[in-house]
């Protein structure tokens, strides 16, 4: 495989640099979602709290 | 695929603006009128700049014709977020005036000051509006947008169109730029650059040979025969 | 069990209490922001040639917004994020304060850039055509991750003293009381909650910290990837980052300050944390004076022809007059304002601090404009000069009067102070009694 022509192709062609953004931007929004609802969840005390170790906390 | 590239010959330009006129009919750029000339607005795709060196009495001034670089390696390009200003494959550098955001990152990128922005919706004098070029490359361009020298890529098209319509291959010799065309001097040549035996090669292998700001590894492909 | 704070009815007064000052004061900051608006409409319809950009002057005050606004924005995650890390523990009463003007300031950066496109509606090319090598995809991706962020990290802290709205400002108008009650998502003070919301708030700090300086040298990459005399430089993103701090940590006491005065918050934001912040004021001045230095020698000395027709430009041509005022605004007089009138006076402080801002301002401005008006073809075009017209001050000032208001209109419906995070006790653990106010 050719890596040298993927990293070219990935920064010279419109599109890619979309979905990156599209993809950084995604992605915090359902990392810092789930890390509210870990947080905030953790009031209810008889409901255990599964997200827990999914969650990240430094992201 | 040729590598299409111009030689200058500063020797024979008298800077007599024919190419800039040639190119303002063909490509229709809008006249700016007194106060935007004034601003700087002015759209030439193609310019006489006179390059001034020393100081009274001990001056030396070159007239030095910039079209577009068509550089092989273009500042602008590299720094366009969607992709509106690009290379073809024959090394055309060209804009999608569909596609501009109108961000102005290239204008600030080029050395060469080649790329003009649209401030305002272009307008004709009626009189100048009844000869403008029909052909669709060169339609008038809307306003926020940037546009810049083609080599008149609308001319390749055509150069193509009738070769085949002759029945005869397509020779890079058909295809010359308005300006090449016009120029009252010969100063200027057109031609593949990737061709050995073409003139514009054996010109730009010259000794006189240079190009403009060649230390910023933009590699244009418009060379200049050096005066004198 | 809500946390204990002695000043938690201090901290809680202002809110929902809007006075006929506000509402003239909001008035005005509508009208300007409206004004603003009118003018980007006048632009959008007849284009951008409404304004004093030309050629080669591309980018004028627009991109010096920009960038200005997002180093604004650096106060509050320096504030919040950077002392959380070092343990810096006074930082706890102006934590909220400094990062609303992050928040408030990062719409006005970001928006800047679409007020400067001459196609503000094709925006969305960016995403459908991103090209990842431009560096304004960089841009759009860091600042865009910045700004979701920064709305979660001051979200997140806001929670617990959303919920102490919720219980104690019953009288509260239904609306607003129903606002409280959704935005609390339902917080009930458990120990465990705290014991997450700290830990989560101490990894986002670091998250934060590598945002704050990647947003900031990107920023400067707009300018330092091209080949331009003046912008073509390493150090351009290290000198940004440093001049954001700083005009981002004197933001921080000019709004505390104002509060203070406004909200009769005199004891919550006491007197030491103007203190504080002045020392970190004056090691942030002086490290503006050796990025300059650094800079500024290493062009002149080397005395390359292009590099010193934008360098002459800025010492002794068009643009000298702003270019050494700039430097006595940002450097010369706050810093002896700071070592000699600046301890235990607010007044001197929020001069020297007001100061800055209108210095860090020109700076952005004598980075962008002289490169832009003297470019390699100098000998051959002329130079080029640019003033903003009414257009662009009209819409400069709109930014600032949006980020005012947005900022007030806060104040009134929420606490300004963080009410947790002073407390001398937290529900569940012995949280940090030295970060309580005191008297000084």
């Amino acid at each position: 495989m050719d890596i040298g022509g993927l990293i070219h192709a990935f920064f010279d062609n419109a599109g890619p640099g979309g979905v990156v953004v599209l993809l950084v931007v995604g992605g915090a929004c359902a990392i810092y979602y789930f890390l509210t609802r870990w947080i905030v969840t953790a009031g209810k005390d008889n409901k255990p709290t599964p997200e827990e170790g999914t969650a990240r906390v430094d992201a | 695929m040729p590598r299409w590239g111009m030689v200058i010959d500063l020797d024979k330009c008298f800077a007599c603006q024919s190419c800039t006129a040639a190119c303002r009919m063909e490509n229709n750029t809008p006249p700016a009128g007194k106060d935007q000339a004034g601003m700087g607005r002015t759209i030439l795709w193609n310019e006489v700049l006179p390059f001034v060196e020393g100081e009274y009495p001990n001056v030396k001034a070159t007239l030095l014709p910039r079209p577009c670089m068509h550089c092989d390696n273009p500042a602008c390009i590299k720094v366009c977020p969607v992709q509106a200003t690009y290379k073809n494959e024959e090394g055309l550098v060209l804009v999608d005036y569909n596609r501009c955001i109108g961000c102005r990152m290239c204008t600030v990128a080029c050395p060469y000051a080649v790329r003009y922005f649209n401030w305002y919706a272009p307008e004709w004098p009626e009189d100048l509006k009844a000869h403008l070029n029909p052909e669709p490359e060169v339609q008038p361009r809307p306003k926020g947008v940037v546009e810049k020298c083609t080599f008149c890529v609308q001319r390749l098209r055509q150069a193509r169109e009738t070769a085949e319509a002759e029945g005869r291959t397509f020779q890079a010799t058909d295809y010359v730029p308005a300006c090449v065309q016009t120029c009252t001097a010969h100063a200027r040549y057109f031609g593949d650059l990737d061709d050995p035996d073409s003139l514009v090669s054996k010109l730009a292998h010259s000794p006189r040979a240079f190009r403009m700001f060649e230390e910023l590894g933009t590699q244009p492909k418009v060379f200049y025969l050096k005066q004198g | 069990m809500e946390p204990k704070n002695p000043f938690t009815k201090a901290i809680l007064a202002p809110v929902r209490k809007i006075s006929t000052g506000d509402t003239l004061l909001w008035g005005t900051l509508l009208v300007l922001l409206l004004a603003g608006g009118a003018a980007w409409t006048w632009q959008y319809i007849e284009g951008l040639g409404i304004t004093g950009m030309n050629r080669p002057v591309y980018w004028g005050v627009y991109i010096t917004n920009f960038v200005f606004f997002i180093g604004l924005a650096h106060s509050g995650t320096f504030i919040s994020a950077i002392l959380r890390i070092a343990g810096q523990s006074w930082r706890a009463p102006l934590t909220r304060a400094a990062e609303a003007i992050t928040l408030f300031s990062l719409p006005f950066g970001a928006g800047s850039i679409i007020i400067d496109m001459g196609h503000p509606e094709r925006i969305f090319n960016l995403l459908f055509y991103g090209r990842y090598q431009s560096p304004i995809l960089w841009d759009v991706t860091a600042v865009s991750l910045y700004m979701l962020s920064s709305i979660v990290f001051f979200y997140l802290s806001l929670i617990p003293d959303i919920a102490l709205c919720r219980d104690r400002l019953t009288g509260a108008p239904r609306w607003q009381h129903r606002m409280y009650e959704v935005l609390a998502l339902g917080w009930n003070h458990s120990p465990e909650q705290y014991r997450r919301l700290e830990k989560a708030l101490d990894g986002m700090a670091v998250f934060m910290t590598m945002l704050v300086v990647t947003v900031h040298t990107v920023v400067s990459w707009l300018f330092g990837m091209t080949v331009q005399p003046g912008w073509h430089t390493a150090l351009i993103g290290p000198f940004f980052l440093l001049g954001a701090i700083l005009s981002g940590t004197a933001a921080v006491v000019i709004v505390l300050a104002l509060l203070r005065k406004a909200y009769r918050l005199e004891k919550v934001l006491h007197l030491g944390l103007f203190n504080s912040l002045r020392k970190l004021l004056i090691t942030f001045v002086l490290g503006w004076l050796y990025m300059m230095i650094a800079e500024h020698l290493t062009i002149g000395y080397s005395s390359m022809t292009e590099e010193m027709v934008v360098l002459t430009d800025k010492f002794s041509g068009a643009y000298a007059a702003v270019f050494w005022s700039m430097a006595a605004l940002v450097f010369g007089v706050p810093l002896l304002v700071f070592l000699f009138k600046g301890k235990n006076n607010i007044g001197w402080m929020v001069f020297a601090c007001v100061l800055i801002n209108i210095g860090m301002w020109m700076e952005r401005y004598i980075v962008i404009i002289p490169t832009e008006a003297s470019p390699r073809l100098l000998t051959v075009m002329g130079q080029g000069s640019y003033l903003p017209a009414l257009p662009e001050i009209l819409i400069t000032v709109a930014c600032f009067a949006g980020m005012a208001l947005l900022y007030a209109v806060f104040t009134r419906f929420f606490p300004i102070v963080p009410i947790w995070e002073t407390a001398q006790e937290l529900p569940g653990h012995a949280h940090a009694a030295e970060t309580s106010p005191t008297g000084d």
